[in-house]
């Protein structure tokens, strides 16, 4: 396998794609997926430091950090589609910048 | 457990393992085309037989050459792309269909010997790789840019996620049983290798210990391969045919090798999963040519069934469909897997487990019944079937 | 360089492209689709990295879950019968801002002295059993509080998907 500063690097490049997408885009599904992409991101920061650190540390404490990252990032995406299609229902858009009903 | 068979020692050359994975899995591919052909006319035969028509006849002796027929003209039809489809993903969706089913095979116990792999996780992968495939059916349904196909693409994926939780969950009952057995044989771990799973049942198939799970595990397999009478994706007289209907010539007949092939997948796995695969009555020591034979009886056995229930059932409504997975299926699931959970932690014996399962099983028949009952109107629906009358002459000319 | 090598970074460099696609690409099902590469890119990561069971609980879930539910928003939202702006008033802030923390990131990386040695081969795969005998003794009541949360989660799913009948 590759050093570990390499599987940071590309690490780093998967979380700031998914910055960018977050800050550029504005429908709501598509913020969400930009999300996901930074929640994979630091999920895979944790396998590699739980991984590359185990003969050394001893432990894989990491692994079982990303087990439930992945699962509460499940849950986010069920609870915020669920507000996604909600909104689209009531205010025919799924464009962040257009649900602006509590802005002054 | 001895080795699987290397192909190398056939063949006398040393080849990488992955080239002989892969030659094992070309082999699974050209097998289950021709049991896609054959699956088609035992279906079109037995289906005939269930409605008293006799099938196809005219094709070789009785009409046994007719799915080769059938393949040949769907090779030679023109292959039609709408001109508004979407072209990348309209062709790619057919590959997100055809390559999953075919990678669902990798750990599938034929006999003890005979898989591709024997993953130590298998149980798992295979259903990890199940939700892949539904991926294909929307890319298929949005791709062609037609509003039946989109339909029949959005019912699949939402029937496929419904059926598929109470299923992992029916199946997981076994995991946890064998996971129990193993412990007392004193092993941790490897109660997700499918192979192992039937290494287990050599006295007691896991369709007698958890028959609750068996029923619920082929409804969802029903459910998952759109198969009768759960196929609302793909009903004609509602969505013209659904996600593939932009299709023709030899994409569709690769849906239709993927539908099938998904079909003999499922009864693999709930013949290793719940009936004993290789192992149940005969034993390790049969051979592999009794293995063998036994698993696709098995198999065979479970695929009649299911042309039985297509046969007998009328399709279900979409949302009684999706009522039925998630307030009837998916509870019984969780209550099975409690159940066994709580016996199994107290270190009860496996009867108890079985017939729990099968009090389970009871209530949830008795539960549909009600329900239907209801449904249909309390006492006063008659439960006898009406009987054909034979009408004479006289009565159609009196105008009776 | 050796084989794990080459394939590692052939399948980052695939998972950084469609992810890149996922932020930059013009339509909107198409960015779904690539999203769909990224995460079976990050799942073939966790299997070089040796944790098959964390790719295949990523695939059950992501693969099997999570984009479809996405790609079911996408067709409940109407998304290609509508062709709109995809991007908002706050892109080249948003590409500045993502370039900084890149930058930051990357400098962190670098510039760390790690304890883990950089040329060992291989490295110690994880048992699976080793992981389920943790989540089930040392993590268990993170466990049951993710259980309790999911089912929480799932309840408000439903809440937010029942349509109101008395605002009709």
């Amino acid at each position: 396998m590759p050093p570990i500063e390499h599987v940071l690097v590309i690490n780093a490049i998967l979380f700031a794609i998914g910055v960018m997408g977050v800050l550029t885009r504005r429908n709501a599904i598509l913020i969400l997926m930009s999300v996901e992409i930074m929640l994979s991101a630091v999920t895979l920061n944790l396998v590699a430091f739980a991984v590359y650190g185990k003969v050394e540390f001893g432990n894989f404490t990491g692994i079982i950090f990303a087990f439930f990252l992945i699962v509460v990032a499940a849950a986010e995406v069920a609870l915020a589609l669920g507000i996604v299609v909600r909104t689209f229902r009531n205010r025919a858009t799924a464009n962040v910048d257009e649900v602006n009903l509590l802005k002054w | 457990m001895p080795d699987a068979i290397v192909l190398s020692e056939f063949a006398g050359i040393g080849m990488p393992d992955w080239v002989d994975a892969l030659i094992r899995l070309v082999f699974i591919v050209a097998l289950m085309t021709l049991n896609t052909l054959a699956l088609i006319y035992l279906e079109r035969k037995v289906l005939a037989r269930f409605q008293a028509r006799v099938g196809p006849t005219r094709t070789g002796p009785v009409g046994i050459l007719q799915s080769a027929a059938d393949a040949l003209k769907l090779l030679t039809k023109e292959d039609v792309r709408p001109h508004s489809a979407d072209r990348w993903v309209f062709e790619l969706a057919v590959f997100f269909v055809f390559v999953p089913v075919f990678l669902m095979f990798i750990p599938i116990p034929f006999t003890e010997t005979w898989f591709i792999r024997d993953l130590e996780l298998g149980f798992l992968y295979v259903f990890a790789v199940l939700g892949l495939n539904i991926v294909g059916v929307i890319m298929a349904g949005w791709g062609s840019d037609n509003k039946y196909a989109l339909l029949g693409g959005i019912r699949a994926a939402a029937q496929a996620i419904s059926y598929e939780l109470p299923m992992l969950l029916a199946a997981a009952g076994v995991v946890m049983i064998a996971a129990g057995h193993l412990l007392d044989a004193g092993l941790v771990g490897g109660a997700l290798n499918l192979n192992t799973i039937v290494d287990q049942q050599r006295t007691t198939p896991y369709i007698l210990l958890q028959p609750l799970g068996f029923v619920i595990f082929m409804i969802g397999a029903l459910a998952e391969m759109h198969r009768p009478p759960f196929d609302m994706p793909v009903a004609e007289s509602e969505v013209v045919g659904g996600y593939f209907v932009e299709y023709s010539g030899i994409r569709w007949s690769m849906f239709f090798l993927a539908e099938y092939t998904g079909l003999f997948l499922m009864v693999m796995l709930g013949s290793t999963v719940f009936l004993g695969g290789w192992n149940f009555p005969f034993g390790a020591d049969a051979g592999l040519g009794w293995q063998i034979v036994l698993t696709l009886a098995k198999a065979s056995a479970m695929i009649f069934v299911l042309f039985w229930l297509r046969a007998m059932f009328p399709r279900l409504r979409i949302d009684q469909l999706m009522a039925f997975s998630w307030k009837v299926l998916l509870p019984f699931a969780l209550l099975q897997v409690l159940a066994n959970g709580i016996i199994l932690a107290y270190g009860g014996p496996d009867w108890v487990v079985g017939l729990v399962s099968l009090a389970l099983l009871v209530s949830l028949v008795a539960l549909i019944y009600v329900l239907v009952r209801a449904k249909a109107g309390g006492d006063s629906i008659h439960l006898e079937p009406a009987r054909p009358r034979l009408v004479t002459s006289t009565e159609v000319a009196s105008g009776d | 360089m050796s084989a794990t090598e080459i394939i590692f970074y052939a399948i980052a460099a695939v998972m950084l492209l469609s992810a890149l696609g996922v932020t930059l690409a013009g339509n909107i099902v198409y960015a779904a689709l690539l999203f769909i590469a990224t995460l079976g890119g990050v799942a073939a990561v966790y299997l070089l990295l040796t944790v098959e069971f964390l790719a295949l609980v990523q695939l059950l879930i992501y693969g099997g879950a999570v984009v479809i539910l996405i790609l079911f928003a996408l067709m409940l939202t109407r998304a290609r019968e509508r062709p709109q702006a995809l991007f908002g008033k706050s892109r080249p802030f948003g590409v500045l801002a993502a370039m900084g923390l890149l930058a930051g990131l990357i400098a962190a990386a670098v510039t760390t002295d790690w304890v883990s040695p950089a040329d060992r081969d291989g490295i110690e795969p994880v048992p699976f059993e080793a992981i389920g005998d943790v989540i089930f003794t040392v993590w268990v009541v993170p466990f049951i509080v993710v259980g309790i949360l999911l089912s929480i989660a799932l309840d408000g799913a439903i809440l937010l998907a029942t349509p109101e009948d008395e605002e009709d």
